[in-house]
């Protein structure tokens, strides 16, 4: 109840303040890309940039509660689905970045207190068949607002996960369950992505990488749904660095 | 154990350009844990190598399984030619 008393019941923005606050942001962002973080913030009146902040932290912090709420309803759901990897329940919650959130405003040009993952929980269990299981308990006992199914119907980059959102106290929350493979598959993306700075996850990235990415959660997907063996997949894999290394002898040796 | 307890908040850091994470664990204490998050998030504002996620799960060991991105290297990015 503590947050109670920091004054959730008494709101301290509207809902057109966070929005502008998410406008106010990303106009920010765009400035410090073209002139660089020092000039970009030199040239902006700190006291709106952090007015800005503070409404969006205020509007996330509302989520934290049905986040915790729906965070521990699924952490019950996996556990009663038998859906644990080597015995643990693999449920994370977060509450999304501001940085992350003023970027996906920049891609899907929504406004911030329509956003339905400020609050995120994900759930890796063990297989396809457990997703599925979960997702059944999931729909007797909740009211989903929203399903896409991207393990039926992967994107394009190969991203395979189910999500779900869900709402509680009238804050929406995404579900994302995944089987082990397409978790490790995902984070290798995000991992690519903050060393290389090329954002797979959004589509960026040369056609090559983001080809052999999607290859390798096909082949991952082959290997869960027992259709390829993990020797085969080595195999594969073996083959794939012997031809890489072969290309790059010949790229060498013709120059 | 029960699945609906013992919930613990952890503010993870990663420096993308060392590759180096810290965690900075804040136990059941969700609003102390926001307060840090948005302070480390202003910093990050200005130094762009810092990612930093708020996460919480009965565990750190849940967390470095779900979100394995900000702990360790992966295999994909060896998978694929430099």
């Amino acid at each position: 109840m503590k947050q109670r008393a920091r004054g959730v019941s008494a709101p301290r923005f509207s809902k057109g303040q966070v929005n502008r606050a998410g406008v106010f942001l990303l106009e920010l962002r765009e400035r410090v890309l073209v002139e660089g973080a020092q000039r970009a913030l030199r040239a902006t009146d700190e006291a709106a940039i952090e007015a800005a902040r503070e409404a969006l932290e205020w509007w996330r912090s509302l989520h934290a509660r049905p986040l915790s709420t729906v965070a521990a309803n699924l952490r019950y759901h996996v556990l009663k689905a038998g859906a644990e990897v080597e015995g643990r329940v693999e449920v994370t919650q977060r509450l999304k970045r501001q940085d992350t959130l003023i970027g996906k405003l920049d891609r899907e040009r929504g406004n911030v207190t329509q956003m339905q993952d400020i609050g995120g929980v994900r759930a890796v269990v063990p297989s396809v068949p457990h997703v599925y299981r979960v997702r059944r308990r999931l729909l007797k006992s909740w009211t989903i607002v929203r399903e896409r199914d991207y393990v039926a119907s992967p994107k394009d980059d190969g991203y395979r996960a189910l999500h779900l959102v869900v709402r509680r106290a009238g804050f929406p929350v995404e579900v994302q369950v995944r089987t082990r493979g397409q978790d490790l598959w995902a984070n290798a993306i995000e991992e690519a992505g903050q060393q290389t700075g090329v954002q797979f996850k959004f589509g960026e990235g040369p056609d090559v990488e983001r080809a052999a990415f999607a290859s390798v959660a096909t082949l991952i997907a082959a290997v869960e749904e027992g259709e390829l063996s993990a020797a085969e997949l080595l195999t594969a894999g073996a083959i794939g660095a012997a031809i890489i290394g072969l290309a790059k002898r010949l790229e060498r040796e013709a120059k | 154990m029960s699945p609906t307890d013992e919930i613990k908040h952890f503010l993870v850091t990663r420096n993308v350009a060392s590759g180096r994470t810290t965690v900075k664990p804040f136990g059941s204490d969700y609003e102390a844990a926001q307060v840090a998050y948005g302070a480390a998030e202003r910093e990050a504002a200005v130094r762009r190598d810092l990612d930093v996620v708020l996460l919480s799960a009965d565990s750190l060991e849940t967390i470095k399984r779900t979100h394995s991105s900000y702990f360790k290297s992966n295999l994909m990015s060896e998978l694929l030619p430099a």
